[in-house]
């Protein structure tokens, strides 16, 4: 039975996402000082009326809808849905203010694009975009990747239990540390230490190969952003392929392989459980499948003569593989060149990459590497099982962090979810075919959108239907949340309108 | 005569095979058609001009997309600007070898320039500010400042 929610449980979780909009606007302090740094007056002017209307109305509904509670598990996941949906509506504004988006909509897109670190972008005339228009695509992605709930939890929240929830909310059942608050800190603190270092490779490595100074540190600092954050946005519409620079190339592979580890695999990592790393489920699994795919990658590509030389095909299938699987998205082709030059094994891989996708717990998307080890691994328990004598006891264990047991609850979960990305691929691939697009294109880009990875065929466009664009956004959110969330607060509409009367748990 | 004739029609042949500048649209979707051939492409230098030894690498656009042009490093003196958020690029037309998959650039779609010509140069754009944006953030923030220090007296 459905309980309805009562007027106290909407007030408190209008309160919390009161509590994380003022922390989105001020946050557009960010791209308002850089747009006054390089005289971007138009720009500065848009941000500050974009940051005071967001904390405005961040601030109204703290006051119009006071509560002092802890949040309850389904306050906690409504907040989280919610959350990202009214960060998408605010952060969009000074996007579309720009004047770089044909309309609201699209702005919207890209806006939701950035925070579930996908890639896919409807921006025009990026090449022209001003510094402080990129520095709040690639923060969004900065922060989507870390979690919005995540910059609540670190500077808002106070009560554990509730933040827990809203932590979860956001796919992350994992805590790295006992207290989800200081996991949410250490998430921060390895972050900000790889955002310099990497920053400052790339701006290093920018500079020699022939850009200015300022630009090589902004540039070093939005790629490390979309990199780290497997996000995939960049400053200029060629993506990667604008640099034309191998070592450029190189750095980004490393920020992606950085990327799509676990946080609690960096956390071992970074006390010196090196050995973690050979042991993990989910790195063993990203090992195997990356080697697979790269040998059935490089076979499409040879039996086409896509590239001419070894150098060639690493540089192009490789990379976009890893960017696929990590779910990145950056790209060193042209998006026409998937379907044009690319065999279909070939794209198949990609394909099957981005659907796998990246570490739970990290910033990257898909059905994730341990569930397709767990997968693997409950395949091979039951036909352990079968093989074994009636009265035997198969035992299956893995290595993720600790050993643990493989039981039936953990491989049922891991299939609903793997079970549930498939649907919405499908999904997203038969509207994308209804609009009239071929059926691998369509497929191509569901997987990408809902594994926020980010690489295209050409679908994602401004001119590409809006109702195509709506598939898009739902589908980057629910794959971004992971589907429970989502299913809490539609949960929690339907509870309103026709649930029974009483009090939510 | 006859090889007057002939030689007469190969220069045609080679003047209509670079005649017409080619889009980068039609570069990237019918790359293998072009592969190797020299061609002329116009668009606008957008970006940097990335100096490498005794080259450059620019990004040419044309249309929706950018196209990078590998030059050397004296035909890219004469490009005053290049396309950004303050700058018009300057428009300039390309004539060299374009190649789908790069031999000497890791399977990069580019051209390789023999020659760069400067179409028009490039201007500083102007910018509109909009007041009432700036004058609707004022009052915003002073309704922010109100709300922050309203306190509801319960009944």
């Amino acid at each position: 039975m459905l309980l309805r929610p009562t007027k106290g449980d909407i007030r408190t979780v209008i309160h919390y996402i009161g509590k994380l909009t003022v922390a989105l606007g001020l946050i557009m302090l960010i791209p308002l000082i850089t747009a006054l740094i390089f005289k971007e007056w138009d720009q500065a002017v848009n941000f500050f009326f974009s940051l005071s209307l967001t904390v405005f109305i961040g601030i109204f509904m703290q006051k119009v809808f006071p509560s002092s509670k802890d949040l309850n598990w389904s306050q906690g996941l409504a907040v989280t849905s919610f959350s990202w949906l009214m960060a998408m509506f605010m952060g969009a504004i000074p996007l579309f203010l720009s004047g770089h988006f044909n309309s609201y909509l699209d702005a919207c897109f890209d806006t939701m694009s950035a925070f579930a670190t996908t890639g896919l972008a409807l921006i025009i005339n990026l090449d022209y975009a001003p510094n402080s228009v990129n520095m709040w695509r690639h923060l969004m992605m900065f922060l989507g990747g870390q979690g919005i709930v995540l910059i609540g939890l670190t500077f808002f929240v106070k009560g554990t239990a509730g933040a827990y929830r809203m932590y979860v909310g956001e796919a992350r059942e994992e805590k790295v540390l006992p207290n989800v608050i200081h996991t949410a800190r250490f998430i921060w603190l390895i972050s900000i230490t790889y955002l310099i270092i990497g920053t400052a490779f790339l701006a290093l490595i920018g500079f020699l190969e022939g850009l200015p100074i300022v630009r090589s540190i902004l540039h070093g600092l939005w790629i490390f952003m979309a990199g780290f954050d497997t996000g995939g946005f960049a400053p200029m519409s060629q993506s990667i392929l604008y640099y034309h620079s191998f070592p450029y190339e190189l750095v980004t592979m490393a920020l992606m392989v950085l990327g799509t580890l676990n946080f609690g695999l960096q956390y071992a990592i970074w006390h010196g459980k090196i050995k973690e790393l050979f042991k993990n489920i989910e790195t063993k699994t990203l090992f195997f499948s990356l080697t697979t795919l790269f040998v059935l990658t490089t076979i499409g590509l040879t039996r086409f003569h896509t590239y001419p030389t070894w150098i060639s095909i690493f540089r192009k299938g490789f990379y976009q593989l890893l960017s696929a699987h990590s779910g990145t998205g950056f790209m060193t082709i042209y998006a026409p060149q998937f379907p044009l030059e690319w065999s279909y094994l070939a794209l198949l891989m990609i394909i099957l990459a981005m659907g796998f996708g990246g570490s739970a717990c990290s910033t990257a998307g898909g059905i994730k590497l341990l569930r397709i080890g767990l997968f693997f691994k409950s395949l091979k328990q039951d036909i352990r099982h079968i093989m074994a004598p009636g009265s035997a006891i198969v035992v299956e264990k893995f290595h993720h962090i600790k050993d643990i047991i493989l039981e039936d609850r953990l491989a049922k979960s891991s299939l609903i979810i793997l079970i549930l990305y498939l649907i919405t691929y499908l999904i997203g691939t038969i509207v994308g075919h209804f609009y009239g697009y071929p059926f691998d294109k369509a497929l191509f880009e569901s997987v990408s959108a809902t594994a926020n990875v980010g690489l295209s065929t050409g679908i994602t466009d401004p001119s590409m239907p809006d109702g195509l664009k709506i598939t898009y956004i739902i589908q980057m959110w629910v794959g971004r949340l992971e589907f429970m969330s989502i299913f809490i607060f539609f949960g929690l509409i339907i509870a309103r309108l026709k649930g029974a009367k009483g009090r939510s748990q | 005569m006859m090889r007057i004739l002939l030689i007469a029609c190969c220069s045609l042949l080679v003047t209509c095979a670079v005649a017409a500048p080619i889009g980068s649209s039609k570069l990237i979707n019918h790359a293998k058609q072009y592969d190797n051939i020299v061609i002329e492409f116009q668009g606008e230098a957008i970006g940097d001009i990335m100096v490498r030894g005794e080259h450059v690498w620019l990004n040419v656009k044309e249309g929706s997309s950018a196209i990078g042009v590998w030059a050397a490093k004296d035909m890219a003196k004469d490009i005053h600007h290049t396309g950004s958020y303050r700058f018009k690029g300057d428009q300039i037309k390309i004539t060299g070898a374009f190649h789908r998959a790069c031999l000497t650039h890791g399977g990069d779609l580019d051209i390789h320039a023999d020659k760069i010509e400067i179409v028009k140069h490039g201007e500083k754009k102007l910018r509109t500010i909009y007041f009432e944006r700036l004058i609707g953030g004022l009052i915003l923030l002073i309704l922010c400042i109100i709300l922050i220090f309203y306190r509801h007296k319960p009944d």
